[in-house]
């Protein structure tokens, strides 16, 4: 499953096809909006919704921060959902995510986050506020509006690369390296989410996830 | 409503006689009449077959009245059921007329009443002790009544329905709806005889058939008072003047204006509401002082909106009401006196229909005046006129296993008394449309009832309904059956939200995507108003008085494709130009475009199919005309980019109308050595074309209506209603979980079907294939789009179809630049 490597004010950063991101030096892997508790969340409201989505979350963010040999794991919001969403079945499924995966997990707070107030103790989630620092680099749920010293993970808009050429067109998940406001926004993890759609403008590089394959930098010439 | 005339010790001294009483009114009953009423009396069930005019409702009804006045009933007797409940009201004083004279003369007591979705909660209260005699009511109320727990008790002295407009009902679900409501009343009701009013249709016996119930004897009673139909045509000087693509063409608005006198009441057709607005407002601009007598109708407008302009029209204080089909069926304007249609009509019964609104004179011939919208309509309305002489009219047909409305169905039997699986089983096989189910299938259904099916049976929302210890299936929960009653019915709402004044009243209601692209103070065309935009606000979006405006709101979903008779009529006209022959004024005036066509290219014979080769800077063209309506096109369009596309990954640009289809792939890609039989093959078209469906949005489309109709999703909520596009997210949703953890699930089959037979007109595109397999194909290879295809190219609306993945595609993407 091919990645793709940049660099980052001199950091090495992998782009991983699971739609997260490894920073080598802290051994992070940084993913956002997993919305655990959504598809429950959405019954409850009366629309039906699938069964297996958490599940699949979770199966793939174990396997990628063991691919990955991750030490610690970033959540840049939106781990859940809404309150409503987290119900018997979800404290079950990530208990047991728990017993395979047991490296430190921190949450940066997302606007989805704020509305649960208390996460299961057993999950052992680190809450660590609205801002994080690591490895040389910020988290902050979204993206901020101007750079800042540092570089920021944000993620919050479920970006998707969206472009056509003649009879072709591709909508599809996506990493945007914006070097403007000096900030990565992660694709949604959940692939139970609808999001913003990018086309590659100037000062900002879009790497799609296809098929399992990170490809990219699509630049702004790329566009017709 | 409800005229309770009781005479104490009332009792038939001399039986009603239908006869005596046209002759006390100084009528004399038509021959087909006298038919219906003896077979009435006779115990037959059928269908009247009116092709225009009036005198249908009573062929139906006084049978009934008659055998009722015979027989009294103390419940409901007769029900009629309209699918307008706007007319309901019409229609009851036109049943009480003959009843008035009952009471008076006989000193009998009979009740008319109705019940609809306008019904005051005292009424419905009353009648949920009693019914009327007679009793007037739409498929959906009907289907509530028969979810109440004492309908058997209230119907089980019917002896008659009628249903009106069953042309037009049974090729919606509303017909299978009206399907299972029948086979569930003549079990409660054995002796109850069903009679239906069709306008013309080629199928009358089918549609016979289907209102009767499987394997019952149908009669058709034929009302043949010939009516001469003309249809003329508003003629521009030349045709250059025409643009050459685009429907909503004012190049005729000039001369329709001259035409029209406010002194001459006029109904003035057009095809979609986008083009009603927009007629209304050019002829508004061109003619201020007729504000007061010119109005516009369509389904998007609010009801009481609707309610006046048809008022006005009665009344005489309306000269000028631009329509959609809105206007196709209900009561007759007598007033009326001319009929215009913008556009091509698509259709031959429609343009019958509509041409009948007409000049209600005895013995006056009808005429409809139709406007040519661009060039290659003037092809359709010779080709139209020649089809009415020849009276060519099309099929309907009905809907084959519907299994959303069975679902429907079974919650409704569950709350109105309760049912064993075995005798509902035997109960809807006795529907035409249901004769054939399967037991699997049928247990399928009553699963998905019962606890959601296999994907969703951990949710207690889904728990519909309940066994008991024998078996017998009855509403699950309170809460259960209060939705379920809340969202009877088939007809599902666009995805629109309220349009109203700020402050003020209700316009009627738009499509949010519509809505959704417009900022502040942006105006826009609607309801015969400029208004400009303000916000949305609580599902309403709040508008004001504007001066002037360039937008008109688009709906989806409303234009009607060429029908087969008028495609065939089409195929002739063309036929004659291709032998120079240019008989009616409308082909002469096209005569310069089509010998344009055959210098570029050709006309094809009545045997061939037209198929050009072109190549221009954007790429490689494939243009084929079969002339068979937009919908096959569709269908036909996806089907063969996807065979071609197969052999080696590749990418097409797609575009289709009435008349034909254009595919494009890259410069350079040779069409040519790809049209062999092949290539028609119409062996796996269904399976082509899900997978080529499958491929685009069409099945989630229609899946959305199905989940809704089945239960899965629910329209309105206790309280609040929500919006479409919140019932569609949450379909949308729902179709993703089954495609992956149930694709065998009922439901998604049936959208896959119901897109290949609605969608694509399945039978029809079949044909259509056939005839491109069996050839001969007239091939050629213009050096630049012909008349034909112009439209095409300009009308091509971002629609492609792919075998590529989305690496290869991606790649592709970036590769080029």
């Amino acid at each position: 499953m091919p990645s793709a490597t940049i660099s980052i004010d001199g950091n090495a950063v992998e782009l991983l096809p699971e739609r997260a991101l490894f920073i080598t030096s802290a051994r992070a892997l940084v993913v956002a909006d997993l919305h655990i508790g959504k598809s429950e969340s959405y019954r409850r409201f009366g629309v039906p919704a699938v069964d297996g989505i958490d599940e699949e979350t979770l199966t793939r963010l174990g396997r990628a921060a063991m691919r990955a040999g991750a030490k610690v794991i970033v959540i840049v919001g939106d781990f859940t959902h809404h309150a409503d969403g987290i119900g018997e079945a979800e404290m079950a499924r990530f208990a047991d995510f728990r017993t395979r995966v047991g490296m430190p997990i921190r949450l940066v707070e997302g606007n989805h986050d704020r509305g649960v107030r208390t996460l299961p103790p057993e999950w052992c989630i680190d809450r660590v506020g609205a801002r994080f620092a690591l490895g040389g680099f910020r988290f902050e749920h979204e993206p901020p509006e101007f750079a800042a010293a540092n570089w920021t993970i944000s993620g919050h808009l479920h970006p998707m690369l969206s472009i056509a050429r003649g009879a072709r067109s591709v909508e599809t998940p996506a990493f945007v390296v914006d070097h403007a406001r000096k900030t990565v926004v992660l694709p949604a993890f959940s692939k139970f989410t609808r999001g913003v759609r990018f086309e590659p403008r100037l000062n900002t590089e879009i790497f799609a996830i296809a098929e399992n394959t990170v490809v990219g930098p699509i630049v702004a010439e790329h566009a017709a | 409503m409800h005229a309770a005339v009781e005479i104490a010790g009332a009792f038939a001294a001399r039986p009603f006689s239908a006869t005596a009483w046209f002759a006390s009114r100084g009528w004399t009953p038509h021959a087909f009449q006298l038919e219906a009423w003896r077979r009435f009396a006779a115990g037959e069930s059928g269908l009247v077959h009116v092709p225009t005019g009036s005198g249908k409702t009573y062929a139906a009804y006084l049978g009934a009245l008659e055998e009722l006045c015979a027989r009294p009933a103390a419940g409901a007797a007769i029900l009629y059921i309209t699918p307008l409940r706007a007319v309901a009201r019409d229609i009851e004083l036109a049943l009480r007329a003959p009843v008035e004279e009952i009471v008076q003369e006989l000193g009998l007591a009979v009740t008319v009443g109705s019940r609809t979705g306008d019904t005051a909660a005292k009424e419905r209260a009353k009648q949920r002790e009693q019914l009327p005699n007679v009793l007037v009511t739409t498929p959906e109320s009907l289907t509530l009544m028969l979810a109440g727990e004492r309908c058997e008790e209230l119907l089980r002295d019917v002896r008659a329905v009628i249903v009106d407009e069953w042309h037009e009902l049974l090729s919606s679900k509303r017909g299978v709806q009206i399907e299972l409501a029948l086979a569930r009343l003549r079990a409660i009701a054995p002796a109850m005889r069903t009679w239906g009013l069709s306008a013309t249709l080629a199928n009358i016996d089918e549609a016979a058939q289907i209102l009767v119930g499987a394997g019952r004897a149908a009669s058709v009673v034929h009302a043949s008072i010939p009516r001469e139909i003309a249809v003329k045509s508003l003629l521009p000087d030349s045709v250059e003047r025409f643009p050459w693509a685009g429907h909503l063409g004012l190049t005729m608005l000039k001369p329709l204006i001259a035409w029209l006198d406010p002194a001459v009441a006029t109904l003035v057709f057009t095809n979609t509401r986008s083009q009603a607005e927009r007629w209304h407002a050019a002829i508004l601009w061109e003619r201020p002082e007729l504000r007061d007598v010119l109005a516009i109708h369509h389904g998007s407008l609010e009801r009481e909106e609707r309610e006046r302009v048809e008022a006005g029209l009665k009344d005489g204080a309306l000269r000028i009401v631009v329509a959609t089909s809105s206007l196709d069926l209900g009561v007759d304007f007598s007033p009326v006196e001319r009929v215009v249609q913008i556009g091509s009509p698509k259709g031959v019964a429609r343009l019958v229909q509509r041409a009948g609104r007409s000049g209600h004179r005895p013995g006056a011939p009808c005429e409809v005046l139709c406007v040519p919208t661009h060039a290659l309509e003037l092809i359709e309305i010779a080709s139209a006129r020649d089809a009415v002489r020849n009276r060519e009219i099309e099929e309907r047909h009905g809907w084959r296993e519907p299994l959303d409305c069975l679902v429907q169905h079974m919650v409704t039997r569950a709350l109105g008394g309760g049912f064993t699986a075995d005798a509902l089983f035997d109960e809807v096989r006795t529907t035409a449309s249901f004769a054939a189910l399967a037991r699997a299938d049928f247990d399928w259904c009553l699963e998905l009832a019962l606890c959601g099916g296999r994907t969703l049976s951990s949710y207690p929302q889904y728990h519909r309904i309940a066994p008991d210890d024998a078996g017998r299936f009855a509403i699950a929960s309170r809460k259960a059956a209060q939705l379920h009653r809340l969202n009877i019915g088939t007809i599902s709402a666009d995805a629109s939200i309220s349009v109203a004044f700020v402050g003020g009243r209700r316009l009627g209601s738009i499509e949010e995507s519509f809505i959704a692209r417009l900022e502040e103070g942006d105006a826009f065309h609607f309801a015969g108003q400029i208004v400009e935009f303000v916000r949305v606000h609580e599902m309403t979006a709040w508008v004001r008085k504007a001066k002037r405006a360039s937008l008109v709101p688009r709906w989806g979903g409303s234009r009607f494709p060429l029908s087969t008779a008028l495609s065939a009529a089409v195929r002739r006209t063309l036929d004659e130009a291709r032998r120079g022959i240019f008989r009616e004024a409308e082909t002469q005036l096209a005569e310069p475009i089509l010998r344009e066509q055959m210098r570029l290219s050709a006309l094809p014979a009545p045997d061939e199919t037209l198929v050009e080769l072109c190549a221009t800077d954007e790429g490689s063209h494939i243009f084929i005309y079969p002339f068979e309506g937009r919908l096959v096109h569709e269908g036909l369009a996806v089907l063969l980019a996807l065979r071609i596309a197969r052999a080696k990954p590749a990418t097409f640009a797609i575009s289709m109308n009435d008349y034909g289809i254009e595919l494009m792939g890259e410069p350079g890609f040779d069409f040519a050595p790809l049209l062999a039989p092949a290539l028609f093959s119409r062996e796996a078209i269904a399976a082509d074309l899900l997978e080529a469906v499958n491929l685009g949005e069409l099945t989630r489309r229609q899946f959305r209506d199905i989940a809704r109709v089945a239960g899965l999703v629910f329209q309105k909520y206790p309280g609040a209603e929500r919006s479409g596009r919140q019932v569609q997210a949450g379909a949308g949703l729902i179709f993703d979980v089954l495609r992956e953890f149930d694709p065998a699930n009922l439901l998604l089959r049936q959208s896959e079907r119901e897109v290949v037979e609605r969608q694509f007109e399945g039978g029809r595109l079949a044909r259509t294939l056939a005839r491109l397999e069996q050839g001969p194909l007239l091939v050629t290879r213009p050096r630049r789009p012909t008349p034909l295809g112009v439209p095409l190219v300009a009308d091509r609306l971002g629609t492609t179809l792919s075998t590529e993945g989305v690496l290869a595609r991606l790649r592709a993407i970036l590769g080029s630049g």
